[in-house]
């Protein structure tokens, strides 16, 4: 009787978790050919272990906006790419939101070894955050460069994730609002953070020289 | 911890597989399987040594039942979690290991943010807020109409990061956040609004 009872409990649980992956991961849009492929694409990402809802959410978006089917099938395709070059990139990280900023990051053409530097420079916590302030200020034209360097720069001085948010939330506001240009407001509220945070020592100095500068990058 | 080999040793094949199967399932935390088993352990109840034993068939009836709930109530787990955990991807079975306070604030720094979202939209039927953070799903976060009918509003759990999203209106017209940055996505070409979502 135990046996039994254990078994078929294990085989809903097994039959449900699968239903529920199937459910959960099912893309439904564009014409019938482009769910297919970008089904398979999601189906090929899960089974690598890549976190597929994130191709699924890129390819709904691409719906909501009217994309035409096989763009919406090379974005799900390189996302899949992106997603495999973040899953390196990062390592040891692999929370599905760490990895949606590295792929984040990618889209925006930052550099594979600006990711390792934040991921090393954050080995312990999750870097879902000074990802997604990354890419919004390298979105808004911040070179990448000075993007990483104070992005780095205030993860190894121990900014909390909410200062780090801030100053993207408010450079971002200070493009939109204020019309500033994004590399002088990154400037301004980095250097505003910087008598709050501890200095950088000088053995972290020593090792990233890009990350002394205070005052951002000198104009010529 | 037993180490669940002691048990495959001599079992069933039936058992044993349960075993292998139960082992790839999530880790559940202990105190949680303290508390299931002690409150087990409380709604047992023997029959008193004087009461003749219950007739075989009934027994057999009764232990069908209790099977039964637990199949069901195993299906409804299963139902309700169906969206949380997703097969393809590995889940690693954790070991019984001390929680350091850098793993304290690592969860704590995934843990979801209830976030508000406010929209205008006087002459809208209905509204919702999708984006990244519900896979563009509008059907997972209707707004609520505020009292004067003018405001839209809803408010939704997001883990830290950088998120995109936007308006739905009436099912048909995709409208950007008018109070947020905008972002173009640079595979679509297509704007999104945009909120970094750090810790409280």
């Amino acid at each position: 009787m135990r046996m039994s009872c254990c078994a078929g409990l294990v085989a809903v649980s097994i039959a449900m978790r699968a239903v529920g992956a199937q459910d959960s991961l099912r893309f439904v849009g564009g014409d019938a050919t482009t769910s297919r492929e970008v089904q398979q694409i999601i189906e090929a990402a899960a089974a690598q272990g890549l976190p597929a809802g994130l191709i699924l959410s890129k390819a709904r978006f691409a719906v909501a906006v009217h994309t035409p089917g096989p763009k919406i099938v090379e974005t799900a395709k390189s996302m899949a790419t992106r997603l495999v070059v973040a899953q390196r990139a990062i390592a040891p990280h692999a929370q599905e939101s760490d990895l949606a900023g590295a792929e984040a990051a990618l889209s925006y053409d930052v550099p594979v070894e600006i990711l390792r530097r934040i991921s090393s420079a954050s080995p312990k916590e999750p870097i879902a955050v000074p990802l997604g302030v990354l890419t919004q200020l390298v979105a808004d034209r911040v070179p990448a460069k000075r993007a990483a360097e104070i992005v780095t720069d205030l993860l190894r001085r121990g900014a909390t994730l909410t200062q780090i948010a801030e100053l993207g939330n408010n450079v971002d506001a200070d493009v939109k609002i204020g019309g500033y240009r994004a590399l002088d407001a990154a400037n301004m509220r980095y250097n505003g953070l910087g008598p709050h945070l501890a200095p950088l020592s000088a053995a972290a100095a020593a090792n990233e020289p890009g990350l002394t500068s205070s005052s951002g990058p000198k104009k010529p | 911890m037993r180490d669940s080999r002691d048990f495959r040793e001599g079992a069933d094949p039936v058992v044993r597989r349960a075993i292998d199967e139960l082992r790839r399932l999530p880790s559940v935390e202990d105190h949680v399987v303290a508390k299931v088993v002690s409150a087990a352990a409380t709604a047992r109840v023997l029959p008193p040594a004087d009461e003749p034993p219950a007739p075989v068939r009934e027994r057999r009836w009764e232990r069908i039942a209790i099977g039964g709930g637990i199949v069901a109530a195993a299906a409804i787990a299963g139902f309700l979690f169906r969206g949380t955990v997703r097969s393809p991807e590995p889940v690693t079975v954790a070991a019984a290991t001390s929680i350091t306070p850098a793993s304290l604030s690592a969860e704590r720094a995934v843990a979801p943010i209830v976030e508000q979202f406010i929209f205008k939209a006087p002459t809208a039927r209905h509204v919702s807020v999708i984006g990244d953070f519900n896979r563009w799903d509008a059907s997972t976060a209707p707004m609520s109409r505020s009292g004067d009918g003018e405001l839209w509003s809803a408010s939704i759990p997001i883990v830290p990061g950088r998120h995109v999203y936007a308006f739905m209106v009436d099912d048909s017209l995709l409208v950007l956040d008018p109070r947020a940055p905008k972002t173009r996505d640079p595979d679509l070409g297509a704007d999104g609004s945009v909120r970094i979502v750090g810790r409280p």
